[in-house]
């Protein structure tokens, strides 16, 4: 499905971004419609994180707006965005390495009970290592642990930058089954993601970028099939 | 605040009455069995235990390294002496003031936290020697007596400032076990392993860090107003040594940073071999501080206390 703007939970509209002579991003339109996984995919150097970084408040807009839920959040900073509802994880894990597993949890969700942590610990699969250091755990713990602190803040829209980099298999069953089971509970989440094989069996909708411009958008059998993207990312 | 990781209750009472009874020794014993030299060395002893859990309390738990920290010290001392010499203020309210001023003064200064690493280091570096020149120049004459110094009448016996001083540590450890076992506590230091991160997950780094440098530069400014009393003599460069700021570091180093018991166990170790060097070894002294540092550095970067946390899963609470 394809956002519309009116519909979407979240809107870039004719976003753009440069650093000095190069740009990043150009022009760029796509939504994320609620209760939805929307795969962002593209060659590397496409302009994927600095879309998340725009999003997210880290970097701000040249030219364009993003509005989330309605409020133009362009110009807030990231704490500000993160308050309306929509928070990101990052392509490598930024977990508190020298602070628990259980910790890493209870610190960004302020308000935020033991017993709730813990059992989304289980749902993520780390509740056998919830009072070891986070910084001990195997890469694609870290990454699963990135994305359940993510979840703690129960936002609206997640942005996830490759959360199955580095799992293993069964990791990232678990950590999508999840992802399913809070979508279908009113959970928008736009990922980045590198393996078709995951965008294919997860995503509702598929944004494809090159060069920091959108080449294609729509469900995966139809991007699989379009002409732009076949050239720039899957080839001949 | 919410309690993080706090054992169960039984153990926690247990725990609490000896902390209690360790306590009230702590402050009330010394003065009764130790010589006046044993006094003063006792004195010095809580004076940099509560140096290095203050400094701790903020660079410890947020990783944001405090090079003027001797700047608190010093005006803490400072402000205490002229409260008191130049208009007779009471030694209690004196002493109050003293930690008012550098708290105040370092909410004030809090956009030097934007600054990280070693611009921040550079930053409080300055703040701290600008203060230092400041007080003893002659545009401050008439409140400070510039850098001639400012005797303080014996108005309290060394019983009474070891009472004090000791009483202030307590305080000081009691507030930092408080804030290690609290949600504030684990923000600070989510702030000292990425900061990034922080803040796309809505933690208030400015806040949480000004926070924190607040308190410990209000604890530091009261033992600095103690120890100017202890002193009966002030002047800048005494009180506003780099030194209180390089001893107090490997002492929170050494025991291990970010952890309630590491700086008072660097604390004690610190000052015993400090005195007792200084005492029989007199030329040695840089020499030996100096090769602790490198070796805290090179074999204990974490510290004692977190050593042995890793080692040891029973004592990973953040209030050890």
């Amino acid at each position: 499905m394809t956002a519309t703007a009116a519909g979407a939970l979240l809107t870039l509209d004719g976003v753009s971004k440069s650093f000095g002579g190069l740009v990043a991003v150009e022009g760029l339109s796509f939504g994320v419609a609620p209760r939805s996984i929307t795969a962002l995919i593209g060659p590397n150097g496409a302009g994927k994180t600095t879309v998340f970084n725009l999003i997210s408040g880290l970097l701000r807009c040249d030219r364009g707006r993003i509005v989330f839920r309605g409020q133009d959040i362009s110009r807030l900073r990231p704490q500000a965005i993160t308050r309306a509802g929509l928070v990101r994880t990052f392509q490598i894990p930024r977990v508190y390495a020298r602070m628990t597993v259980i910790e890493n949890l209870l610190v960004v969700g302020s308000r935020t009970r033991r017993s709730a942590a813990l059992d989304l610990l289980a749902r993520s699969g780390l509740a056998d290592v919830a009072e070891e250091y986070a910084g001990d755990l195997s890469y694609g713990q870290q990454k699963i642990l990135d994305v359940a602190r993510a979840l703690i803040l129960e936002p609206q829209l997640i942005l996830l930058d490759e959360p199955t980099a580095g799992a293993s298999r069964l990791e990232q069953t678990r950590l999508f089954e999840l992802l399913h089971t809070l979508r279908d509970a009113g959970t928008a989440f736009l990922v980045i993601e590198h393996q078709m094989e995951v965008v294919r069996e997860h995503s509702d909708n598929v944004v494809v970028v090159n060069f920091g411009k959108k080449i294609a958008e729509g469900p995966y059998g139809v991007i699989r099939r379009d002409e732009l993207v076949l050239d720039a990312y899957f080839g001949r | 605040m919410t309690t993080v990781g706090a054992p169960r209750s039984g153990a926690r009472a247990v725990w609490l009455v000896a902390a209690a009874a360790v306590a009230v020794l702590t402050v009330v014993a010394p003065p009764r069995v130790l010589s006046v030299y044993g006094l003063s060395v006792a004195f010095l002893v809580v004076f940099y235990v509560t140096l290095a859990e203050a400094w701790n309390l903020f660079s410890g738990y947020t990783g944001y390294v405090n090079f003027g920290y001797a700047g608190s010290i010093g005006l803490g001392s400072y402000t205490t002496a002229v409260a008191m010499w130049k208009f007779g203020v009471s030694w209690p309210l004196a002493v109050a003031l003293g930690g008012l001023v550098p708290g105040v003064l370092s909410a004030i200064i809090a956009p030097a936290l934007r600054a990280r690493g070693a611009y921040f280091a550079i930053a409080m570096l300055g703040f701290a020697e600008s203060t230092r020149l400041l007080v003893g120049s002659k545009y401050l004459a008439p409140l400070t007596n510039a850098g001639v110094g400012i005797p303080l009448p014996p108005t309290i016996p060394l019983e009474t400032q070891f009472h004090l001083m000791a009483a202030l540590m307590l305080v000081t450890v009691l507030v930092t076990y408080l804030v290690a076992g609290s949600e504030f506590g684990l923000r600070l230091l989510a702030i000292r392993e990425d900061e990034l991160a922080c803040r796309v997950l809505n933690i208030n780094v400015t806040l949480e860090k000004t926070l924190a440098l607040v308190m410990s530069t209000f604890l530091a400014g009261l033992a600095g107003g103690i120890h100017g009393i202890y002193l009966s003599y002030i002047e800048p460069d005494a009180v506003f040594s780099a030194n209180f700021t390089v001893q107090t570091m490997v002492m929170a180093a050494f025991g291990g940073l970010g952890t309630v018991s590491g700086p008072v166990l660097g604390g004690i170790l610190f000052t015993l071999v400090d005195q007792f060097v200084t005492a029989y070894l007199l030329t040695w002294h840089f020499v030996i501080f100096g090769l602790a540092l490198v070796v805290v550095v090179l074999l204990l970067p974490d510290g004692i206390i977190p050593r042995l946390q890793r080692s040891t899963p029973r004592l990973r609470r953040r209030t050890v």
